[in-house]
């Protein structure tokens, strides 16, 4: 009955398609052949458009009216280039656009971004360009991509010094980091400082935070979907950058020239050896992060094409303090995958995929008298299959399935001290795995119905099964457009989302002591409903884009643990976690300049997130954690001439919640080895940090340069992290004055006005 | 080149150094509420703690500007009804007078009694039996090094046999007289005990009930609060408490570890207590065992 009703739909676009012409190829960098994804593809006179998908391929069916049709490529940061072909009913047409920064300089260089954000029916999700990314100042220079989309609207840092992002009141398990397909768990390095992703092997980036495609599940809040580069498949090339921090090196090239390439990127920080002089005998501090992507892609075919990815990213760093935090810490991720292109005529694209990613966190920490050992993972497999099918211009279908198996190491352990004998170890070769399944089938539509009315309408059902428990879902998602001109649109967008995996974290600790478990019989799958409504508007052929959204989010089965609950060498976390549900809404206003020589953006977003368990603060709603009123971003790079780049990136959010004991209670027969001190805590999250705010900037020279008569690029990047050395709030403790016995809050703060330089080469 | 030699050391230096420091916190809105505490045993005569909570960055730190003195306490026994009335007592740990509600009368053995609390018009009630059972202490060891949930530390091990029946709580507690110099096991010598010796009264850290252990000859191993010498003599006591008694101390004692460990989620303390919604604490009844004598061996 389905298959009848799908087809009785489809029927009239398949009639018409007969007498279409279809042109379909890529559209690709015309320099290095990279894939130029979300590139749109337009027919002006026959007003009819598509977007490049993931790999740059699209498929245009168009009206046959006349012998010749014209058919415009662009994309952000590229000359537009049009072709005019004759009109014959399928045509393969790769579109190769040229970079504006490679055009001569008396070639006028149009403002033809893609006014997509206003027309496609989809809401919440903001591409940034790695033009603009690279330029933007961030710790020591180094470039950063999570650092970058902490400034979009909606989008907000944890406190300094924490890991993670944080979506729409979602905690930062609710972020699905996807890398080539691949699930990236912690896409950061220690302390949040820098991200996983080493900005020269990536291609794209794009976050999604409501109104989501059915084609991505299991998380509530956002997805961030990175693709890395392909390679250079016309000539071999290479950039690389020695900053303070860490030095990286990129190496590109083709292996069949315009058929195949390759990408091997890798970055390596070497503040372990730059501390090592500067060590005092109470102090130590022993950091490395470590960072590897490759990239092989062969075309096999027209037809078909493979690609390899691979990722490791690394961390490793111990700290004795003479005060009072000791740690030693070591994580990472890794992903792999294998990924083959098949197209079935010109109006199918499959997408076959095999993945794998482990990411692991072993953490031993000492604060005060106590001590915290953890050991976390999880280990993916994962088979998915992807469907494009373009039956006409009005249609744009995605089907697919995908499996993943998952398996857990969750593990922890916290104690005071002792005060002889050695601290407890774990040994992660002895630890119980935990195992579960997850599928997942998915069919989305984006179907335009006139000039003005478009929507975009998908199912996804997920299937979760562990612990003799499967949690079956059914996922509606749905997203309209009704545009009032071509530059003006409002779109509402309504989605439903089960995430099956859970991190829980610790409302107190100040280390990602995060622990991962999987939806059991105890833990019931998180669950969210969004509404999202938005205003959207092109300015002068895109020149400048802006956005009004507004969203409403119920969340279910939130997990945080029992107050009290010490751990104990035991698997079995389930027991001592606690649910309870949330709720989040917002406005969000965004203006961006897409061209020009200043570029740039503003963010702000009005928002407040609440909690409620019965378990905790007496049943009583609480603010989230992150939970904050007003967070303001503004980024800008001014191309000051040709070799002089100016940028700067300021962010204000208030302050974000934690517990304070409201009261003092003093007890006189308690057990002696106390001080008779306790709190009485009214409320949770009670108190807010001090409003956070920081200014960064940085200036970039380039220069064209020789070595050995070979012309090279190269850039010096000077920049100032927190120019006025703002001491944001990192974490808060309480103590007590031993003389005076006055109670006392302690601020500990990490990242002051801190100044940096690096040297970048391509060649 | 000196120029990225002076980043260099200038990064380096800035990623070192951090930032501690103490903050002022707005205060956050607090009524401070009545703090009771009060346990009986037979034998002896009834005393109460009646204190007034206070905001937590509150100056009034000490016992003497803490304590209730206005507050009126009536302890009731059937038909006698006594009012205790203030006292102190010097606690050369603390440095500091103990101020504290004390009566006159012995409390009788298997007598229901009712605490009333009256602090400005407003009336705090609670009532308790003195029907504990007295434990029997079979035997009393030590180990220099054992392991609990807590970490490893020296411990006194005491044997007992908890009787037949669920509903049994019990507390340590450990009477010694200790020179300055072992004062305190976090080497914190209190300023007031400089040369003296100081006869202390230990309370055990944790309480324990018998709910998995019922009528099970059973060891607990309890953390001294004070270090010894060898050869040092101590009198081992068991309390066997009332349930309110367990569950209020329980509470405390699972706040305090989350207050230490910054790895665990805060505890609260239950609300409303058994004094209801204006007054934190509680009224217990406990049995004294007889005391044992126990010499540190080492």
């Amino acid at each position: 009955m389905r298959c009848l009703f799908l087809s009785l739909w489809l029927l009239p676009s398949l009639l018409l398609a007969q007498s279409r012409i279809t042109v379909s190829g890529y559209v690709r960098d015309a320099r290095t052949g990279e894939a130029l994804i979300g590139a749109t593809v337009y027919a002006p006179l026959q007003k009819v458009g598509v977007q490049a998908n993931a790999y740059g391929y699209y498929s245009l069916s168009l009206p046959q009216t006349a012998d010749t049709i014209r058919v415009q490529a662009s994309f952000i940061g590229y000359t537009t280039r049009v072709e005019k072909l004759t009109a014959q009913t399928t045509q393969n047409l790769t579109l190769a656009l040229t970079a504006e920064n490679q055009q001569l300089n008396e070639v006028m260089v149009q403002a033809t971004a893609s006014d997509d954000h206003v027309q496609r029916p989809q809401l919440s999700a903001i591409n940034v360009s790695m033009k603009q990314i690279r330029t933007l100042p961030m710790i020591a220079g180094e470039r950063d991509v999570l650092k970058v989309i902490q400034f979009l609207p909606g989008v907000q840092s944890g406190n300094e010094g924490t890991t993670g992002f944080f979506v729409r009141g979602g905690n930062i398990d609710q972020n699905l980091v996807l890398l080539d397909e691949a699930t990236v768990y912690n896409p950061n390095h220690l302390f949040g400082l820098f991200s996983t992703f080493n900005v020269n092997a990536l291609n794209s980036v794009n976050l999604i935070k409501g109104g989501f495609p059915a084609q991505y599940g299991g998380r509530l809040s956002s997805v961030l979907d990175i693709t890395m580069r392909e390679g250079n498949r016309y000539k071999f090339s290479g950039e690389g950058g020695i900053g303070l921090i860490s030095s990286n090196l990129t190496l590109e090239g083709p292996l069949q020239r315009g058929k195949s390439s390759f990408i091997v990127s890798a970055r390596r920080s070497y503040l372990d050896l730059l501390l090592k002089p500067f060590q005092s005998g109470g102090n130590s501090t022993n950091y490395s992060l470590s960072d590897l992507n490759a990239k092989l892609n062969y075309e096999l075919s027209k037809r078909d094409h493979l690609f390899v990815s691979l990722f490791n990213g690394q961390d490793r760093a111990a700290f004795t303090g003479a005060s009072s935090l000791n740690y030693g810490i070591g994580f990472g991720n890794r992903t792999a995958t294998f990924r083959w292109n098949h197209l079935l005529g010109q109006k199918i694209f499959i997408n076959t995929s095999l993945l794998y990613n482990d990411y692991h966190l072993s953490l031993s920490t000492t604060q005060g008298n106590y001590y915290a050992l953890l050991y976390t993972g999880i280990r993916d497999w994962s088979a998915k299959s992807t469907l494009e099918w373009y039956p006409s211009p009005t249609h744009q279908i995605k089907a697919g399935l995908q499996w993943t198996e998952h398996r857990f190491a969750p593990s922890s352990y916290s104690a005071k001290v002792p005060r002889k004998g050695n601290s407890l170890t774990l040994q992660p070769d002895s630890l119980r795995y935990n195992y579960a399944q997850e599928s997942a089938f998915f069919v989305n539509d984006e179907w335009r119905l006139s000039d003005k009315v478009a929507v975009s309408v998908g199912l996804r059902v997920p299937v979760y099964s562990a612990g003799g428990t499967t949690y079956a879902r059914l996922e509606p998602r749905l997203t309209a457009k009704y545009a009032f001109s071509p530059q003006l649109s409002m779109k509402a967008a309504y989605t439903e989302m089960n995430q099956f995996l859970h991190l829980v974290p610790n409302s107190t600790a100040s280390l990602p002591t995060d622990i991962w478990v999987s939806s059991s019989p105890v833990v019931k799958p998180q669950f969210s409903r969004q509404v999202a409504l938005g205003l959207f508007r092109s300015v002068e052929g895109n020149r400048y884009e802006l956005s009004l959204e507004a969203y409403y989010k119920t969340m279910q089965n939130q997990v945080l643990f029992k107050q009290g609950t010490q751990l104990l060498f035991d698997t079995n976390i389930d027991t001592q976690l606690t649910f309870g549900r949330g709720e989040s809404y917002g406005l969000e206003a965004f203006v961006r300049k897409n061209t020009g020589r200043l570029t740039g953006w503003l963010a702000y977003t009005l928002s407040k997130t609440t909690q409620t368990f019965a378990d905790l603060n007496y049943g009583q709603l609480f603010p989230f954690t992150y939970d904050r009123r007003h967070v303001l971003s503004v980024v800008g790079t001014y191309e000051l001439s040709p070799r002089w780049v100016l940028s700067a990136n300021f962010v204000f959010n208030s302050g974000g919640a934690y517990t304070l004991p409201a009261g003092r209670v003093p007890v006189y027969s308690d057990g002696s080895l106390y001080d008779g001190t306790y709190y009485d805590y009214t409320s949770r999250n009670n108190t807010r940090f001090r409003a956070y705010n920081r200014l960064d900037v940085s200036a970039i020279y380039r220069k064209k340069r020789h070595l050995w008569k070979r012309a090279y690029e190269s850039e010096w990047v000077f920049s100032i992290y927190n120019v006025y050395s703002r001491l944001n709030p990192y974490f808060i403790y309480l103590t007590t004055d031993p003389t005076t016995k006055q109670p006392q809050a302690r601020q500990v703060s990490l990242l002051p006005i801190i100044p940096g330089v690096s040297y970048n080469f391509k060649f | 080149m000196k120029s990225i030699q002076l980043s260099l050391l200038l990064t380096c230096l800035a990623l070192l150094a951090g930032c501690d420091r103490v903050i002022t916190v707005a205060p956050v809105a607090y009524d401070g509420v009545v703090s009771i505490q009060s346990l009986i045993t037979p034998g002896q005569i009834a005393t109460a703690y009646v204190f007034r909570t206070v905001p937590y960055f509150d100056a009034s730190v000490s016992s003497n500007q803490l304590v209730i003195r206005t507050a009126t306490v009536i302890l009731i026994d059937g038909e006698n009804r006594e009012t205790l009335r203030l006292d102190s007592t010097f606690n050369a740990v603390r440095c500091e007078y103990d101020y504290y509600f004390k009566g006159q009368r012995l409390v009788r053995p298997g007598q229901a009694y009712t605490l009333t609390v009256q602090v400005n018009g407003q009336t705090f009630t609670a009532s308790a039996s003195t029907n504990q059972r007295k434990a029997t202490i079979d035997s009393i060891g030590y180990t220099s090094s054992y392991r609990d949930v807590y970490g490893e530390h020296e411990g006194v091990l005491v044997t007992f046999t908890d009787p037949v029946g669920v509903g049994d709580y019990y507390r340590y507690q450990m009477n010694r007289v200790i020179p300055d110099t072992v004062i305190r096991a976090e080497t914190v010598i209190s300023p007031c005990s400089i040369g003296k010796t100081t006869y202390v009264q230990e309370v055990g850290r944790s309480v324990y009930e018998d709910r998995n252990t019922d009528g099970t000859r059973q060891q607990i191993a309890v953390e001294p609060a004070f270090k010894h010498k060898r050869g040092q003599e101590a009198y081992i006591k068991l309390l066997t408490v009332d349930r309110n008694t367990f569950q209020f101390y329980d509470n405390l004692d699972r706040q305090k570890l989350a207050q230490f460990n910054p790895f665990v989620e805060p505890v609260y303390i239950s609300k409303p207590g058994q004094f209801g919604a204006g007054a934190i604490g509680v009224f217990g009844a406990y049995a004294i065992s007889d005391s044992v004598r126990f010499v540190y061996h080492e």
